[in-house]
């Protein structure tokens, strides 16, 4: 680090390269793109989560993806363009996420400039599992106790 | 390979790549035309070439020691890829991909390679 290097700057190299590792880090998938779907950035995770609907396309564009797996985002992102903040509930979809199973995504969109829509992707798997599982189990105990209850009535008309 | 001072010559589709991988010094990685990532089969990144650290603007020494899937390309971390290293000992596969190389979208072709009973496995990667 020679001290001919101008004061400040590389404290700037360096924060973009934290902001990066920052964003390449971020478990929510992100992406920065147009207004007409055109991809200009994108983090790992939004790659990871998309993969399957990706296949080999270049993901250039965002909205031929969204068009497979939430076609009424794209209506929501591309019309009424002066509209900022975020653009609509949050959608849930379904996508291969192992060899026979799913992940459940849910995608949002947030115009944070004119001409620029971040769309965040959660994945929201564990909590869909865990409903599953609550409802599994609401269903289960309901059981046991009609079981129990048709036990009692058939114990009290032999008695 | 056997030749110290010969030029690596690595053809990203050849049937015997994986071959030519086994035999190849961690040193001689840099000269090979398309990305690669030497993993340990926990995915411990143990070389990093330089074709690769040039397009994905990470440094070898900050790559270098880290989970591949966890912290160097985590767009990877999924069942397509390092889900395919974790179920299989011998693996050939090549797919299609988009890499995030600086946070923009990079359109990839993948080859992952793993021999039964070998200590290494390995991500090249070329351009398409």
């Amino acid at each position: 680090m020679s001290g001919d290097a101008p004061p400040g700057r590389r404290d700037d190299a360096q924060e973009l390269q934290d902001l990066r590792q920052f964003f390449y880090q971020c478990p929510v998938g992100l992406f920065e793109i147009d207004d007409d779907g055109l991809v200009y950035k994108v983090n790992p995770a939004a790659v990871a989560m998309l993969a399957p609907a990706i296949g080999s396309g270049d993901l250039a564009k965002l909205f031929p993806i969204l068009d497979q797996l939430a076609p009424q985002m794209i209506s929501v992102i591309s019309q009424d363009r002066a509209r900022m903040g975020p653009l609509a509930a949050g959608e849930r979809i379904l996508i291969p996420a192992e060899a026979h199973g799913v992940s459940s995504l849910e995608i949002r969109a947030v115009r944070v400039a004119a001409g620029r829509v971040m769309v965040v992707l959660l994945d929201v798997s564990a909590e869909r599992r865990l409903a599953a599982e609550g409802d599994r189990l609401f269903a289960a105990e309901k059981a046991a106790h009609a079981e129990a209850a048709a036990a009692r009535d058939r114990a009290e008309a032999v008695s | 390979m056997t030749n110290s001072a010969a030029s690596v010559c690595l053809i990203f589709d050849d049937p015997g790549l994986l071959e030519n991988l086994e035999t190849i010094p961690l040193d001689r990685i840099d000269e090979i035309g398309f990305g690669l990532i030497v993993m340990n089969r926990s995915g411990e990144v143990t070389g990093y070439n330089a074709s690769e650290s040039k397009r994905s603007g990470l440094a070898v020494e900050r790559v270098l020691g880290r989970n591949f899937f966890v912290d160097v390309g985590p767009c990877t971390n999924n069942y397509l890829v390092a889900q395919r290293f974790l179920d299989c000992d011998e693996l050939d596969e090549q797919l299609d991909y988009v890499f995030t190389f600086r946070m923009a979208p990079t359109p990839v072709r993948l080859r992952m390679l793993a021999r039964a009973g070998s200590p290494r496995q390995y991500l090249a990667v070329r351009s398409r």
